[in-house]
């Protein structure tokens, strides 16, 4: 086989230097919302959603971009929680359904140019794939739009979308949880009068990490009147002493702090990626001798915002137990932990890609000489310089997630909650029989 | 020396190329449906939602079960005068959010019920205010204790009511969803159900 001819080479070279320059003002998607993250950071949610309204192509957060790009779906993720931070639901609702749609059509496509991009270019060329743990939470978190607007039957809607993904990550073998999507689920159906779907959820919460404390009174009510049991179940209810009382009127208090750990591109020896990976690599290792680069750029995850608790929730000036319901923050931690020889193996088969280039120039400059040297060595730089580690995730998703659930007098009720730098209060009417839903998101 | 190989050549100009050179397409609007250069605009399925298409099929194969029913030929139209009758909103159990469908939906039927010229339909605006001032909570479910308070206030005799569920699946590359619509007729005052149907429609992607 025979390398292209002279004109197309000193074309491709040009061509590649011109990439070289377009490369060097390229940020990675998390660095690009440097300016947003600082923002939400210092609690300006408006500004951070201008920031992201630029990046989505968006004039405003009233709207949802006719074409989103490559990112758009993530970055109407990242929109999606400021605007529930704002207390902005329905916003929240229409960009956290639109990136869901957007993301369902990329879990059933296939490129092929994207796979070729990602072999010899980067991971981030292709349209993002949000991981099991990013895509339980975005139900979670739309359904929660629905229930601070006493919409139960769109909260339904969040909760049997959630299942849908569950399933689908059981029949793929892939373990995945959300105890705050199964807690939620579990509340809707309570409410919806559901009483065993609303168990088998609270049952799947409390498998899934959710502390049985938080648990233990609704599943104790229901279990007076439906007869669904496990071993979790019928274990939680021999802890009881004391007997249930009727639902009644209830306030939810959903507190969703932090943020989850992000990525950042970080350099690694290519002995210690080799170490990592395996056999994981595609390609040949002996590549990677001959070319000029000795270490491997991978997304490596870093800590977000920590999410704290709340320093008190108060209802009508009586304090409120909050208890953890979610630990987010860990679940994207352990989910990368078991990706990571895989984006390293990813890295490594792009290294040995370049590598392979560059020496494919070098045998193809006819002299062999200095011009094939220098050749090679203008391909090989001008790869490294394109290749961009993927650092894409959900960055704004909170970290953690606390959970007040009181019974309550039917009327009007006032709801304090006190964090870190900031009181928020809220006026709630409740009707007999009826709830109500206070939401508190702060990703910082 | 070493040889290079063709097909690398190729994907790396590709990706270096192709990733620049798309797009610049502008989104163009077309007119379409009956009277229109394109009347099969409608007819393609463009998501695993419902769409117009799938509501006038189920309320028009509801319509004619109806129609054809003992409930109605006997009890509606060989009654004195035009039985009142209200619209409960159909509770959607699908995993999409359908709430322009679903107004959609209970317009057609509506509007269908109207022109029978059969019966007489409660205005769903006044159900709604209604329904609010006497402690009924958005999205609730129909029960039989509440819609008795609700259908005495309103003066009806029939309650027009149902559910639309869905079952939805995926699997590797493709998704499928089973809508399935149940609408039923309940007497107010007895609870009784004195008619129902089904009807059924799916939907799916594939890739």
């Amino acid at each position: 086989m025979r390398g292209p001819r002279p004109g197309a080479r000193l074309a491709l070279l040009a061509l590649l230097a011109l990439c070289v320059e377009f490369a060097a003002g390229c940020a990675t998607y998390s660095e690009s919302l440097l300016g947003v993250r600082k923002a939400t950071d210092a609690g300006n949610y408006a500004v951070a959603i201008d920031e992201l309204d630029r990046f989505v192509g968006s004039s405003a957060s009233a709207a949802i971009p006719a074409d989103l790009g490559r990112d758009g779906p993530l970055a109407l993720l990242e929109r999606g929680v400021l605007l529930q931070a704002e207390e902005r639901f329905g916003d929240s609702a229409r960009d956290l359904s639109a990136a869901d749609e957007g993301l369902e059509w990329l879990d059933l496509s296939a490129n092929a140019l994207d796979t070729i991009g990602e072999y010899v270019y980067s991971d981030s060329v292709g349209p993002y794939q949000a991981p099991p743990s990013e895509r339980l939470a975005l139900n979670a978190f739309n359904l929660l739009n629905f229930l601070v607007r006493g919409d139960l039957s769109g909260a339904a809607v969040e909760a049997r979308r959630y299942t849908v993904l569950r399933e689908y990550f059981d029949a793929n073998e892939i373990e995945q949880r959300s105890p705050l999507g199964a807690y939620l689920a579990g509340f809707v159906f309570e409410r919806r009068g559901e009483g065993d779907r609303a168990l088998r959820y609270y049952d799947e919460a409390l498998a899934a990490g959710t502390p049985s404390e938080a648990l233990a009174t609704p599943v104790a009510r229901l279990a007076t009147r439906f007869p669904y049991r496990t071993a979790r179940l019928a274990a939680l209810l021999e802890t009881m002493t004391e007997r249930a009382a009727a639902p009644g009127s209830e306030l939810l208090v959903v507190v969703a702090t932090g943020r989850v750990p992000y990525k950042v591109p970080e350099r690694m020896p290519i002995g210690a990626a080799v170490g990592i990976a395996g056999t994981l690599v595609t390609g040949n290792l002996g590549w990677l001798e001959r070319g000029a680069t000795k270490v491997v750029v991978y997304p490596e995850l870093v800590p977000g915002a920590r999410g704290r608790g709340p320093r008190s929730v108060r209802i009508d000036g009586v304090p409120a137990t909050a208890r953890s319901v979610d630990d987010i923050a860990g679940a994207v931690r352990r989910e990368y932990e078991v990706l990571k020889p895989q984006i390293l193996a990813a890295a490594l088969s792009r290294l040995i890609a370049r590598a392979a280039a560059s020496e494919g120039v070098r045998a193809a400059a006819r002299d062999g000489g200095a011009l094939g040297s220098l050749a090679a060595s203008l391909v090989e730089g001008a790869l490294v310089a394109l290749d961009r580690p993927d650092t894409r995730s959900w960055t704004l998703l909170p970290a953690q997630v606390f959970v007040a659930r009181v019974a309550v007098a039917p009327g009007e009720h006032a709801v304090e909650v006190v964090l870190a730098g900031e009181t928020r209060r809220y006026s709630v009417e409740i009707p007999a029989d009826g709830f109500a839903a206070v939401v508190v998101t702060a990703p910082r | 020396m070493m040889r290079v190989n063709r097909r690398l050549w190729v994907g790396l100009l590709l990706s270096t190329l192709l990733p620049l050179g798309l797009g610049g397409c502008a989104p163009q609007a077309v007119r379409g449906g009956p009277g229109t250069d394109r009347p099969d605009l409608d007819a393609p399925a463009l998501s695993v939602t419902l769409d117009r298409e799938d509501i006038t099929y189920m309320v028009a194969d509801y319509l004619e079960r109806l129609e054809a029913s003992a409930f109605w030929r006997k009890t509606v139209q060989e009654a004195a005068e035009p039985p009142i009758v209200a619209i409960w909103p159909i509770q959607n159990s699908t995993t999409q959010h359908l709430d322009t469908q679903m107004l959609t939906l209970l317009s057609s039927i509506e509007t269908a019920l109207i022109n029978t010229g059969d019966v007489r339909v409660v205005d769903r605006a006044s159900q709604e205010s209604l329904a609010r001032e006497i402690g009924i909570q958005q999205g609730a479910i129909y029960d039989p204790s509440s819609a008795q308070r609700l259908g005495r206030q309103l003066g009806a005799q029939y309650f027009f009511t149902g559910k639309i569920t869905a079952i939805d699946e995926k699997l590797k590359r493709q998704r499928r969803v089973q809508y399935t619509l149940f609408l039923q007729v309940v007497e107010i005052e007895t609870g009784l159900l004195l008619f129902q149907n089904e009807v059924t429609r799916s939907k799916g992607m594939k890739r």
